[in-house]
């Protein structure tokens, strides 16, 4: 009896030191964190994809919709999309391409700084997250913020614009490439919505029209990121709506200069030219209503 | 007595794997070069990151960046694996706007974008401190990241 717990006894111990010998090996083995380093990391790595590939880096819908800033434009809550809508989502197209929808929502609150009208927003982007393989780690962040938005001290629109990347960047690590690309499309095609039905109010954009023809870009690396990613073509649906909406930007005027680069006495690049779009009253009405058409789409996808 | 080795054994291969778990590149951006290199006057993007990559194999990035905005480009990895080769491209035109080759292989470059357009980084490590022969060396974590600001007014 004695020797068998004596053997066992020895046999841990034994145990114990290889794992002590392997987490020393592993302490000083090569390592590229910092492990002293407590900041919290984001998910961001592409393990082994990155490698040999093209990487599309696009702007968030914040970024495409805070043209609209200090344009004197209010608030208009009937342009967002019905949060009572989400739960009737169940074909996994129709729900990414609205997650995508009411994250634009969320940065359009964002700018507007409605606490309220945000927070019913973050519940349904909690409520579809629920079906979009994101990480358990990431849901429980999106759970925790939702519940405490409004005692939030950081910007409302800062955090949507995160809100955003923490979704895509999640959803890439895992290589799920053709749901970013719908998020993301949901979340383009919201944008101009909410820009162009925000606009049309005013009825007065000309100091905006080469910031909206510009617009035009985004839209270009997010059709080049879906060629890219989908060569057997399932996302097709999605990309002639996108190729509907860029045929009508490449439309537009367009004042051409050669790109030139310089560099001063500091060593600063400066880079200057290039292509420029300006979205003219036709073009706008044009976009309208083909934006409204697409959008009408996408968020009365209830079922199969 | 065998099943004691094969504990062991198992012990091994997990603790093992935990090590190669813990060889990801989750936030590698955030340190070193990369690190040394953010300005507080700037705004780090949000789709700064880091990945693994293989010596000698070029990998493109492109950003559709907006004009009236300055930005910085930094590209960071671990020691032995410098120099990075890191052009930048504009995507009308491929014109190449700065190759680092000729700034001495510079890890981060700084320009002003006066229109929006759609910017190429070409990436590539060179790693001058490795021989290319030892396949087990061959990839490692490169951190890139980029920060931006408004271009500020100027005079009075």
């Amino acid at each position: 009896m004695y020797s068998q717990t004596s053997n066992k006894n020895a046999t841990m111990k034994r145990n114990i030191y290889i794992a002590v010998l392997i987490l020393l090996f592993n302490c000083c083995s090569k390592n590229p964190q910092n492990n002293s380093d407590n900041r919290e990391y984001i998910k961001d790595t592409v393990p082994y994809s990155f490698s040999s590939e093209i990487v599309y880096l696009s702007p968030s819908p914040k970024e495409l919709i805070e043209i609209i800033d200090n344009t004197g434009i209010v608030y208009n809550e009937n342009l967002l999309h019905k949060t009572s809508s989400a739960s009737s989502y169940s074909e996994p197209q129709s729900i990414n391409l609205n997650l995508g929808v009411y994250i634009a929502d969320l940065a359009y609150c964002g700018l507007f700084k409605q606490y309220n009208d945000a927070n019913q927003i973050l519940e349904s982007i909690v409520y579809l997250s629920r079906f979009v393989f994101i990480s358990p780690s990431l849901k429980t962040e999106l759970l925790s913020f939702a519940s405490s938005i409004q005692n939030s001290f950081d910007s409302l629109e800062t955090i949507s614009s995160s809100f955003y990347y923490k979704i895509v960047n999640d959803l890439e690590s895992s290589q799920q490439h053709k749901t970013v690309a719908l998020i993301s499309s949901g979340a383009y095609i919201e944008s101009l919505y909410l820009t162009l039905n925000s606009l049309s109010s005013i009825k007065n954009f000309k100091d905006m029209d080469q910031q909206l023809g510009n617009q035009q870009f985004a839209f270009k690396n997010l059709i080049s990121y879906i060629h890219y990613i989908d060569p057997e073509g399932d996302l097709e649906e999605t990309v002639l709506k996108l190729e509907e909406i860029m045929k009508i930007f490449k439309e537009m005027k367009v004042a051409v200069e050669p790109i030139k680069s310089s560099v001063d006495s500091s060593g600063a690049i400066s880079i200057s030219g290039g292509k420029s779009y300006y979205m003219d009253e036709k073009s706008f009405i044009e976009m309208n209503s083909l934006v409204n058409k697409i959008r009408g789409g996408i968020i009365s996808q209830y079922t199969n | 007595m065998k099943f004691k080795s094969l504990q062991t054994l198992i012990l091994f291969c997990l603790l093992w794997s935990i090590n190669n778990f813990g060889q990801n590149c989750v936030g590698f951006y955030k340190q070193g070069d990369c690190e040394h290199f953010q300005r507080k006057d700037f705004y780090l993007m949000s789709h700064s990151r880091s990945s693994m990559f293989e010596i000698g194999v070029e990998s493109e990035i492109k950003a559709a960046l907006s004009g009236g905005h300055d930005y910085i480009f930094t590209c960071c990895t671990e020691k032995d694996y410098y120099p990075i080769h890191m052009q930048i491209i504009t995507d009308e035109d491929s014109q190449v706007v700065y190759d680092n080759m000729h700034d001495d292989y510079n890890n981060s470059v700084s320009f002003t974008l006066d229109n929006d357009q759609i910017i190429s980084i070409k990436v590539k490590l060179l790693a001058n401190g490795v021989d290319p022969e030892d396949f087990q060396e061959n990839r490692t974590c490169l951190g890139i990241t980029i920060q931006y600001r408004k271009v500020p007014k100027m005079g009075f």
